[in-house]
């Protein structure tokens, strides 16, 4: 189905980093999944973790799933 | 560009130290020879000279590698309300570094309150911590949120502490400390144990369950 811009589609998820939103996206445009699908295994590929995250509930997650809310990366950890 | 894996980054940092580590070697070899050859005072001088440009020229391309390639701004957040150790002075005297640096620095705080709980919040107003409860409800951990090294410790309902931890993000003190906070407490509530074995334990011990030997050893090791 396409969205005039007038129909912008709402956002319902997005995929951040500690540094701030890396892509959002809505259910309804398979584009912008896609984009984030993307987005997200890059992340994975480099060996980061990601998280789903709803209110203070957060789990770890290894495979895109548009429809969690936030879901946040981050970078590699290391002992000191 | 896209970032680098971990293996590379580690590829090629271990090569950057290889080569400072030969360059020292090769620099006391040549004062050892100098000397017995009966240089003076002057020729010594000269040679250490050249031997720390080298060094600043390899230690330039360290900091080039974390800024460039991992988008990391080396240098502390000035007047911010938490401390950073062990800054390069250089690099700060930069205006457009310290600009960029703050902006991060401000956006990453943002995005840690908007993850906290209310109580969490107030935690880190007052105190400059917030704890973190596991996955399965059993231990609390406080984040002490003036120092990104050390600052996970793990407390018991009493507030007595059991054990204090090192384990941060990639990059140290080049990232925010938010940033570095932000990752701590996904980690900390989702899988405590399998983190704290990458952990290295600066008090007490590793709670129960962890990994003495995990993933991280073979780093802490070579840190050793």
């Amino acid at each position: 189905m396409g969205t005039t811009l007038l129909e912008k589609p709402r956002t319902t998820g997005k995929l951040t980093s500690p540094t701030g939103t890396l892509v959002e996206w809505s259910t309804e445009s398979e584009e912008q999944i896609r984009a984030a699908r993307e987005k997200f295994d890059e992340a994975i590929a480099q060996g980061k973790a990601a998280f789903a995250v709803k209110g203070a509930e957060s789990e770890r997650v290894d495979t895109f799933d548009p429809e969690r809310e936030e879901i946040v990366v981050v970078p590699w950890q290391v002992g000191g | 560009m896209p970032a680098p894996s971990y293996e590379a980054y580690r590829a090629f940092h271990e090569q950057l130290e290889r080569v400072c580590r030969d360059l020292q070697a090769r620099h006391l070899s040549d004062l050892q020879e100098l000397a017995r050859l009966g240089a003076g005072h002057d020729e010594l001088q000269q040679l250490s000279f050249v031997a720390e440009e080298q060094m600043r020229l390899v230690r330039e391309e360290q900091m080039r590698l974390v800024r460039e390639r991992f988008h990391a701004i080396p240098g502390p957040p000035s007047g911010f309300r938490v401390g950073v150790q062990g800054y390069d002075e250089a690099y700060w005297q930069n205006e457009e570094y310290r600009q960029r640096w703050r902006e991060r620095t401000s956006g990453a705080w943002d995005l840690l309150v908007a993850h906290l709980t209310p109580t969490q919040r107030s935690e880190l107003q007052q105190s400059a911590y917030f704890t973190v409860r596991s996955a399965d409800g059993r231990r609390l951990y406080r984040l002490d949120a003036t120092i990104y090294m050390g600052n996970i410790r793990w407390v018991h309902p009493s507030g007595a502490v059991l054990g204090k931890y090192c384990v941060h993000t990639f990059g140290g003190y080049a990232v925010p400390i938010p940033e570095h906070l932000l990752a701590q407490k996904l980690h900390l509530e989702t899988d405590d144990l399998a983190y704290l074995s990458l952990a290295c334990v600066m008090f007490g011990s590793r709670p129960p369950g962890c990994q003495e030997d995990g993933p991280g050893a073979a780093e802490r090791h070579e840190l050793r």
